[in-house]
């Protein structure tokens, strides 16, 4: 399972013994599961937007070159012209269709329009490696830099590369990036681990400040609301929600009363308002009770 | 438990691994289908509709719902993804 796309459309591989992997697709129209046409010894989709695009790779069957393809939800398979030689991955696709990867030491980004474009790193910047594209077109991920540190980056069409000024220590590649439709970046920095927002105007915000002594974001919605954990000074897990406006919120403290339910980590969160979280390794799904009276209310 | 208007399919027959479809107020399981084993056998609907769009706030209160897994599986936590639309798709292991 590696994506799904607004009307339930589901996309990723299903494995097969002998063989190896098989991409495909699921419809909760059809309820049906559909084996996508591939070359290679094995392949996986590995994005869907919400139009008729499911991105993916391939596996040459001599050697391991990984190559990106797409099909239509007809089920038709298009090769993709590559700029060069270097190794070229896709990660993601947005909703509206727009991917992106990385190409090399280089992020890309793609249409099935205008094919693949790579982002010209800036002088300062080695390598960049893609994390997401958000529903704004903005490509996020980390920037190794010619000093050594690693630092988050967001590309857009209209600004370019950005560099934030955070230092992400030596475990950038094990970090969520995502980001708002407006370009609201989230991750986690050094120090122990602290989930961080950043913007352009506004730099970045330390997202639990004084209530966490460590933490992860996992999760922005496309209005910019974050979702993660926190670690306090007890040591308990805990997942949080945050906006601008708020600041962190525990999540346990916004459960109907009597509910014995510890919610330990918030993994993803829509515009809509609903929260994937998880709680003794158990999916709980929460939903906006707006008609319920706020919790510091009698 | 499941949602009071959703229900559950257990669509796995030898198949090693799932993939699981759940709408916000219904729940729906299909199997990759295991090749030996013929054609994925999941078939039934819940009721997937679409979140409202909320403002930009979070919520006072909320409701919670357990995504229950098919019956004899497991649900590969990491695999799950919630759609704006309002499914959640994963993969599940028996």
């Amino acid at each position: 399972m590696a994506d799904i796309n607004d009307a339930g459309f589901v996309v990723g591989a299903m494995a097969r013994w002998p063989g190896g992997a098989i991409p495909m697709t699921w419809s909760p129209a059809s309820e049906e599961l559909v084996e996508l046409p591939f070359v290679g010894s094995r392949a996986e989709a590995v994005g869907v937007s919400n139009g008729a695009t499911v991105i993916g790779m391939e596996l040459v069957p001599e050697g391991s070159l990984r190559r990106p393809v797409f099909w239509r939800f007809d089920g038709t398979r298009h090769e993709i012209a590559l700029p060069g030689p270097e190794r070229t991955t896709f990660i993601a696709i947005n909703r509206q269709g727009e991917a992106a990867g990385n190409y090399g030491n280089q992020p890309f980004v793609w249409t099935a329009a205008s094919g693949i474009t790579v982002l010209t790193l800036p002088a300062d910047v080695t390598r960049a490696v893609t994390g997401s594209i958000g529903a704004g077109g903005h490509v996020v991920g980390y920037a190794e830099m010619a000093d050594g540190r690693s630092r988050p980056f967001r590309w857009h069409a209209g600004t370019g590369f950005q560099i934030a000024d955070v230092d992400l220590g030596s475990r950038a590649d094990s970090y969520t990036f995502r980001v708002s439709e407006g370009g609201a970046v989230i991750t986690t920095a050094q120090l122990n681990g602290r989930p961080i927002y950043w913007t352009a105007d506004g730099g970045f915000v330390d997202l639990i400040g004084e209530a966490g002594v460590s933490g992860q974001a996992q999760s922005i919605s496309a209005d910019g609301t974050v979702v993660g954990w926190f670690k306090g000074a007890d040591e308990i897990q805990r997942a949080f929600a945050w906006t601008p406006a708020t600041g962190p919120i525990d999540l346990n403290t916004l459960l109907p009363p009597g509910l014995d339910l510890h919610l330990e980590v918030a993994r993803q969160n829509t515009h809509g308002g609903h929260i994937l979280a998880v709680a003794n390794r158990n999916l709980i799904l929460l939903a906006p009770a707006a008609a319920m009276p706020p919790p510091s209310q009698p | 438990m499941m949602p009071a208007d959703g229900k559950l399919v257990d669509g796995l027959n030898a198949a090693p691994r799932c993939f699981l479809a759940a709408a916000l107020f219904g729940l729906l399981a299909a199997c990759s289908g295991d090749p030996e084993a013929g054609p994925p056998t999941a078939v039934s609907a819940g009721s997937a509709t679409p979140a409202a769009v909320a403002p930009k706030y979070l919520a006072q209160r909320y409701t919670a719902t357990p995504v229950v897994a098919p019956t004899g599986t497991t649900i590969d936590l990491d695999s799950v993804r919630l759609s704006e639309g309002g499914h959640l798709g994963g993969v599940a292991f028996r």
